[in-house]
């Protein structure tokens, strides 16, 4: 269902800050058309334009009732643009904390290069080290996982 | 075309001269140790590393049993200051999600050494202007939405 296009294709509708504000705002409540344009600085066709690209993002779905349009927010479209950033977010966390597992351990017992006096704790490679944050759910980069964002209870 | 999502930040300070942690940062034996998955049965291979401006790095490994790839260029190297580099990852379950960009700040601070990254999901320069704020506000209000109406 995620493939890289649709991921572009998210970015890409989520790149200009018009159509984020049209998110928020659809993320409070449905709105029609004329709604939405009418506190934007910005005419009905542009408005249009922002909305039409949302659509192709699978961002927003509308549906029409008598002669207005009805849009609303789709969250589940947001899940893979959450999903790359608490992938690489939780990469980078897990590798910074090995590096420093790693650095603590090979620092030279000569240590005048060191100014820290904390004394090594565990001989052995950072492999062996004891994780600083034992609770915490195994997912460095590429997770394996249905990681999500905080607050996203699914 | 303006900026994408915002980038990530992650900031360290190690207990280390710069030296050091720009070493353990580029040397493909010590780099294995520290990057990608560390539990037990984890593996993570450097199959090549070339640190010079244009030059490719290709990362390879497992993690709990499914093989990951990231590969790129490096755009910058001043050593020991500052690294800049392409970034394509892909995974098993992971679809290519395209090219992005790693900045990795190394700063002297009292003899520790702070390591900032930034990753930004594009990796034009304009990925790296400041909608920042803005953005994160719109994220959060849109994370809360999708969270309550998955509840539902």
């Amino acid at each position: 269902m995620v493939n890289s296009s649709s991921l572009d294709a998210t970015f890409s509708a989520l790149s200009d800050p018009s159509r984020r504000a049209i998110l928020a705002r659809l993320a409070r409540s449905e709105q029609t058309v004329g709604e939405l344009a009418r506190p934007l600085p910005m005419s009905l066709p542009a408005v249009s334009k922002h909305i039409r690209i949302l659509e192709n993002a699978g961002l927003v779905a509308t549906r029409k009732e008598g002669r207005s349009r009805h849009l609303r927010l789709v969250p589940r479209a947001l899940a893979p643009a959450q999903d790359w950033i608490a992938r690489h977010t939780a990469f980078w966390e897990d590798s910074l904390d090995a590096l420093g597992r790693y650095l603590h351990a090979t620092r030279p017992p000569d240590s005048e290069a060191f100014l820290s006096t904390r004394p090594v704790k565990s001989p052995g490679t950072s492999r062996d080290a004891p994780r600083p944050r034992a609770a915490r759910k195994n997912v460095p980069f590429p997770s394996t996982s249905n990681r999500r964002t905080k607050g996203d209870s699914r | 075309m303006t900026d994408k999502l915002p980038p990530i930040h992650v900031t360290r300070t190690f207990e280390a001269p710069r030296d050091a942690v720009f070493r353990a940062f580029t040397d493909p034996s010590a780099i294995p140790l520290w990057l990608g998955g560390q539990r037990p049965g984890d593996t993570t291979r450097v199959v090549e590393l070339d640190l010079q401006k244009g030059g490719r790095y290709v990362f390879q490994g497992t993690i709990q049993g499914k093989a990951w790839e990231i590969h790129g260029t490096y755009r910058e190297v001043a050593i020991p200051e500052k690294l800049v580099y392409t970034w394509m990852d892909s995974s098993d379950g992971h679809p290519p999600s395209g090219e992005s960009l790693v900045t990795v700040e190394f700063r002297e601070i009292g003899g520790h050494t702070e390591v900032k990254v930034t990753h930004a999901n594009d990796a034009t320069d304009s990925a790296r202007r400041s909608h920042e704020k803005g953005w994160s506000e719109c994220f959060d209000a849109l994370a809360r939405v999708v969270a309550e109406r998955r509840q539902e």
